[in-house]
């Protein structure tokens, strides 16, 4: 009976101050809500993640081996007790060019038309668009978020090794048609792991059936456990279930490994031996070949010289032909003078043996004449003889006479015949004497001829020999000049030659020597037999749900505490309020216990009805909120919601007991009192000097109002704390909010302006020739657009982190200036610039923190050739995306034993916009070593992107401070204007217009506000680095600073609450009957 | 010559939920400057409801109320609040003084409001309460107490002084000191004084004796020698 009356009482009572009733309502709901909500996404967000798992039967164990597994393996470990299905995998990095830029996929493969109840097709693909692959040549892609990379379905893709080796040499075929995309409980999250290739880092993932895999070794065999899909993956009972099959594997993957490794072993020492003679082998030839070189060079050399020293004397001996022509010339000219000469004389004695003969001629024709005629006398004298004697008649005598007359008139004429013959001959000879002379004179005259052509000849072949012979001593001399240009360049062209073939040489031997330390390293086959939590996509998503469960333990505390000291102040109130009837209920007799039952049913109905309204609001919409916006980091299926009764009931009792501890709290002074005491009002709180009054200085500048409210502030301790703590943790959340932007928002300015001050990164393998190299170089210099322009080694190495291997960047400079000023090193806090030593390297930040580096310390790092050795650190730098590790070339080769060799040229652009950077890219793209062009501009942009979308955050903190601040406020509002009516009531009989009324009770809230709010800055940061050191992501560096306008906004925002509550309220306060100012105190 | 206060056939009617309840069924009266008037009936009487419509707490439902040539009865909540600033000083039954003010504060509080008050200290002086000035209202007896509302009262310089049953919560002596207080208020500074009472023996110190009872007036009685409370006994 007491109790029914007792529960009516209560229920009248809820129905007659609601508002009261509804504060408590609301801020349990909200502190339930935010307990329950956030800490129910930890479970929702595993729970889900395992339903994935087990939908898409993802491997439970997963087994490799340096030296790869065997489809024998494969039978032997399907005969393992407790193996449900087993699936021998292969895997392989290619690279895929798109758009100038080179992607690194992973390619794995798939059966060929699996059942998906398949107990053998572990890591199911989940099909997002089209279909799995039907035939060999098909494939399916990651379902990409956020970098499509325009392939769609229909599309081909062609893949390339991204090494020196052939694709062809490990697939059928490099190309394929897309006919879907997929997502895959295998890979989780956007980081698919480190890369040998390209740019180290795993971009996408794409799936092909398993035949096009040529080689004979599995990658990796994936293993289900029977039993394991009954269990939550996330669970010690999971991981309880696969151990003992786990022992049993990995003594059977042992075994079969060492068996193998022997052959294995010796082989690839054969290999290398024969590496070794090849390369030997080349040495020599290279040896040969430039030795041969060098001898064409001399020879070429020696020939120029001959032909010099030819030439020269060919030169001395036109020269001697030209004396001798020229002497000869003159001694023809000298014989020619001679001649003439000797003409003359031979005219001379031609003419006078004429005029001589003529003379002769002239005599001897006179002679002749006379002879002639003496002759005819004769003859006539003989005929006229004649003619007497043949006169018959002729007297004998006479004709004697004759007769002798005859005789000596013939012998006259025999003689005067003689004579004339005499003459004749003589006449002949002195004709002959004269035609001998002639002849002679036309002899000499002719020889004088002759002697002159000849002069002329050998004048004219001089003439000619000399300008010929000119002619082709210039073109021998300029041969020869050409020859020792050709000689020159010959030597350069050798040189380098020399250069590159001696750097090829020498590379090739250190890969061979590192080859064979290498193996003469590898001690044993290394057998991995990993369970999941080796398993990056499970721990990560893991360790986030983690995080999020730290930040849940966090976060609702700020409401509890708000509730439990609303839930104070509310029931001390209403036990003031009611000292009375607790009098008369008391004097009437009922026990403590019933009367305080009252309180705490008021409470405890108030909190239920709160808790599990705001259990089932909270457990809904915060892990949805929560799931989603985790999801835009992981590609996960639909959120799975499932009810947590025993989280929910456990929030619902924790926010009533406190409610309840608060009732009893507040009605238990009040209980110990004797019922006179309580029917008498209760003497108002005591006015008090508060220390401010101590300070003249300051309280005499107060007018009355102000101290009014000073002395209310400190007067009551309750609500001061519990504004100050509620409007604290509303600012706070506010800051956590703002900064966490600005802190995630900075990264990108900072990483790719203020560290890395170059805007394009031009990659091309380590082993292209040196002179291409410098080509490069060249040509990206003499681009316009870019205004400088150097070369650096970066190396995709590798470190272990938890059995692991995890990717980390090796940058080493060109000299031992360092990056100079295309990266910044230096220290965060101070920019202080960090040294770059000879004996020693610098390491980023984030991962010096992880793996709890500090300068002297080592670390052990791969540099992508299979064997770690140990770093020393020589200081840490700032540094947000990615870890780097950065060193000189000296400490390199130390390090490394062998030197190292450029790999990317850093330039900074002039013009950074895509149209500029784009056609940059093209011109780049055409050369044929470059591998790719990133453009920084780009990648800061969608850096900023993807974190943009981490801005809900800021939503969700908003959205809570605003429910922290109104509900405190609220709260505080309403206990003073219900405390402080006849104060109220007073002040306006007194003649204070609305105005007046609500500053002198406001003036309080607001000063209560803005103390709080200025504690929440304290707060807010603290709250800031703990949000941020749990979300922060694994290769990421958030900053840590919170902007001063952050701040502000953090405050003003606040400020805004608070008088957003004071305008609701207003209403009420203006409402206030004076008549209030007449009642009795109660 | 009108009166300085006078009520018109004034009825106030409450309306809880169906039932009208009439406070005051057509109430009329007059009241002169400078006159001491006590309103006396029982409780429930109508009397407060009087002192709220006169001190611009409540309005009337019907009927005209002037004071000082204003009808007040017609003005709306901000020209009351205005009328409450400057023309009324209020002496509650609880004195209703700020816990958080001390005794200065407390009449500052009021005259910080008004156009021409009285010198706080000279006031604080006047209720024999200049040392105490700067203690807590907790720290003063209730005579004090009552003291620093009358103190209050009275430094806003008001046309009017409405005491609501200012002894009702003191001692015979205190209360009586109280009552000398407001008299010599009233005759030395020529302020309207009401005084609300449920106990008749006050009535003999009144210029005026307004006597209500069931909403109506009973009686007006002009008293020609009102007594000095010293002679009084109740």
């Amino acid at each position: 009976m007491r109790k029914k009356a007792l529960l009516k009482d209560t229920l009248c009572e809820v129905k007659k101050s609601f508002g009261r009733f509804i504060s408590i309502f609301l801020i349990v709901g909200i502190g339930v809500a935010f307990f329950a909500g956030v800490r129910a996404s930890v479970p929702v967000m595993k729970g889900t993640a395992d339903k994935y798992f087990d939908d898409y039967n993802l491997m439970d164990l997963k087994v490799m081996s340096t030296i790869g597994m065997t489809r024998e393996d494969v039978n032997d470990l399907k005969k393992v007790k407790g193996i449900e299905g087993v699936y021998g995998s292969y895997s392989m990095d290619v690279i895929h060019m798109r758009n100038n830029q080179q992607r690194v996929f992973k390619l794995m493969s798939m059966p060929l038309n699996p059942k998906e109840t398949d107990k053998n097709y572990i890591n199911q693909m989940r099909v997002i668009e089209g279909r799995l692959p039907k035939q060999a040549d098909e494939c399916v892609i990651e379902n990409d978020k956020i970098h499509q990379a325009g392939l769609n379905i229909g599309d081909t893709i062609t893949f390339e090794s991204g090494t020196d080796e052939q694709l062809k040499e490990s697939l059928k075929r490099t190309t394929y048609k897309i006919v879907g995309k997929v997502n895959t409980p295998y890979y989780l999250s956007y980081e698919k792991g480190s890369s040998t290739i390209g740019s180290g880092q795993i971009n996408n993932y794409a799936v092909i059936p398993e035949e096009n895999f040529k080689s004979k070794y599995l990658t990796e065999i994936y293993l289900t456990v029977q039993g394991s899909k009954d269990m939550n993956a996330y669970t010690d009972a999971y991981f309880d279930r696969i151990k003992p099959v786990k022992n049993r594997v990995t003594s059977i993957v042992e075994q079969n490994v060492d068996n193998r490794f022997e052959d294995i072993r010796k082989e690839a020492l054969g290999k290398i031996k024969d590496a070794r003679k090849e390369y030997d082998n080349k040495k020599v030839l290279f040896d040969k070949e430039i030795k041969k070189a060098e001898q064409k060079l001399v020879d070429g050399k020696e020939e120029l010289i001959y032909g010099q020293r030819e030439l020269d004397e060919q030169k001395e001996s036109i020269k001697e032909t030209f004396q001798d022509t020229k002497e000869y010339i003159r001694d023809k000219e000298r014989d020619l003078e001679a001649g003439k000469r000797e003409y003359e004389k031979g005219k001379a004695f031609f003419d006078m043996t004429k005029s001589e003969v003529d003379q002769l001629t002239q005599r001897l024709e006179e002679n002749k004449k006379d002879l002639a005629s003496a002759l005819k006398q004769l003859e006539k004298e003989k005929v006229s003889i004649d003619e007497q004697l043949n006169n018959s008649q002729l007297e004998e005598y006479k004709k004697y006479y004759l007769e002798q007359r005859k005789a000596t008139i013939e012998s006259s004429i025999k003689v005067t015949n003689g004579l004339i013959s005499t003459i004749d001959y003589q006449q002949s000879s002195a004709n002959n004497k004269l035609a001998n002379a002639s002849n002679k004179l036309d002899e000499s005259y002719q020889q004088m001829k002759d002697g002159e052509k000849q002069l002329a000849d050998a004048k004219k072949k001089l003439a000619e020999g000399k300008s010929v012979s000119q002619e082709e001593l210039k073109k021998a001399q300029l041969k020869i000049d050409q020859g020792y240009k050709d000689l020159e360049k010959g030597k350069k062209e050798l040189a380098e030659k020399k250069k590159d073939g001696l750097d090829e040489l020498q590379k090739g031997k250190e890969k061979l020597d590192a080859k064979e330390q290498d193996i003469k390293d590898m001690k044993a086959p290394d057998c991995y037999i990993l369970d999941r939590h080796s398993h990056y996509s499970y721990m990560d998503y893991g360790s986030a749900a983690d995080r999020m469960g730290a930040i849940a333990k966090v976060f609702p505390l700020f409401f509890f505490l708000v509730a439990a000291l609303v839930c104070l102040t509310t029931m001390t109130r209403m036990v003031d309020e009611q000292r009375q009837e607790i009098g008369t209920l008391k004097a009437l007799g009922y026990t403590k216990l019933d009367i305080a039952m009252k309180y705490v049913l008021y409470a405890s109905v108030a909190s239920i009805c709160g808790g599990i309204f705001g259990a089932i609001v909270g457990m809904i919409v915060f892990p949805s909120v929560i799931y989603n916006a985790w999801g835009i980091m992981y590609n996960m299926p639909n959120v799975q919601l499932m009810p947590q009764i025993p989280l929910a009931t456990m929030a619902i009792f924790l926010a009533t007991l406190i409610t309840v501890v608060a009732a009893v709290m507040a009605c238990y002074k009040e209980l110990v009192d004797v019922p006179s005491q309580l029917m008498r009002p209760k003497p108002p709180k005591d006015g008090k000097k508060i220390l401010l009054e101590r300070i003249p200085f300051i309280w005499e500048r107060f007018n009355f109002i102000h101290k009014v409210t000073a002395r209310n502030i400190f007067r009551y301790k309750k609500r001061f704390l519990m504004t100050i703590i509620g409007i604290s943790g509303c600012t706070a959340l506010l800051v956590a909010g703002f900064g966490i932007q600005d802190s995630i928002g900075d990264i990108a300015v900072k990483q790719y302006q203020e560290i890395y001050s170059f805007d394009m990164n031009v990659s091309y393998p380590a082993d292209s020739k040196l002179s291409e190299k410098e080509k490069l170089l060249n040509k990206i210099k003499q681009q316009n657009n870019v205004t400088e322009a150097t070369s650096i080694s970066i190396y995709h190495g590798l470190y272990a982190d938890s059995g692991e291997d995890k990717g980390i960047d090796l940058y080493v400079s060109k000299d031992a200036q360092g990056f100079e000023d295309y990266i910044t090193l230096r220290e965060r806090k101070s920019h202080d610039e960090v040294a770059l030593p000879n004996d020693g390297a610098v390491i980023t930040e984030k991962i010096a923190k992880m793996k709890h580096l500090s300068k002297g310390d080592t670390f052990e790092v791969d540099n992508g050739d299979g064997v770690k050795r140990k770093v020393k650190i020589a200081g840490i730098a700032e540094n947000y995306v990615g870890h780097a590790l950065y060193m000189t070339p000296d400490y390199y080769k130390q390090v490394f034993h062998r030197s190292a060799s450029d790999t990317t040229i850093l330039a900074k652009l002039n013009d950074t916009s895509d149209q500029a950077q784009n056609a940059l890219g093209n011109i780049l793209m055409k050369e044929d070593i470059v591998n790719s062009v990133v453009f920084y501009s780009g990648i800061a942009s969608s850096f900023e992107d993807t974190i943009a979308s981490l801005s809900f955050i800021v939503v969700v903190l908003i959205i809570s401070a605003g429910l922290l601040a109104f509900v405190v406020l609220y709260n505080l509002t309403n206990v003073n204007i219900s405390e402080r009516l006849r104060e109220i009531a007073t002040i306006k009989v007194l003649g204070f217009y609305d105005k007046e009324v609500s500053a002198y009770v406001y003036r309080e809230n607001i000063i209560l506000s803005l103390l709080g709010s200025f504690a929440g800055i304290f707060v807010g940061i603290g709250l800031h680095a703990l949000i941020m050191n749990l979300a922060e992501l694994e290769n990421v560096m958030f900053g840590r600073n919170i902007y001063g306008v952050s701040f502000g906004y953090a405050m003003l925002i606040t400020m805004a609450f608070a008088i957003l509550v004071n305008l609701v309220m207003y209403r009420k306060l203006k409402n206030i009957p004076m008549v209030e100012s007449l009642k009795s105190v109660e | 010559m009108s009166a300085y206060i006078e009520f018109q056939n004034v009825k106030k009617i409450y309306k809880m939920g169906e039932v009208q309840i009439e406070a005051l069924a057509g109430v009329d009266f007059t009241i002169d400057q400078g006159e001491f008037v006590v309103i006396a009936g029982a409780s429930g009487a109508g009397k407060s409801t009087i002192l709220n419509i006169l001190g611009g707490m409540d309005s009337a439902t019907s009927g005209k109320i002037y004071v000082d040539g204003k009808e007040i009865s017609k003005y709306n909540a901000k020209q009351l609040t205005t009328y409450r600033r400057y023309d009324i000083g209020f002496v509650f039954q609880f004195y209703n003084l700020v816990q958080n003010l001390t005794v200065k504060e407390n009449v500052e509080l009021a005259t910080q409001i008004c156009k021409n008050p009285l010198d706080i200290d000279e006031t604080i002086e006047a209720v024999g309460l200049k040392d105490r000035s700067k203690n807590f209202p907790a720290q003063l007896s209730g005579g004090e107490q009552q003291r620093v509302a009358i103190a209050r009262a009275i430094a806003k310089n008001p046309k009017l002084l409405l005491c609501d049953e200012p002894t009702g919560a003191l001692d015979y002596n205190t209360g009586k000191q109280i009552l000398k207080l407001l008299q010599d208020t009233c005759r030395q500074r020529g302020v309207s004084v009401i005084v609300i009472t449920h106990n008749l023996a006050l009535t003999a110190m009144g210029d005026k004796v307004i006597k209500v009872r069931n909403g109506k007036i009973e009686s007006i009685t002009k008293n020609e020698h009102p007594l000095p409370v010293e002679r009084i006994e109740y």
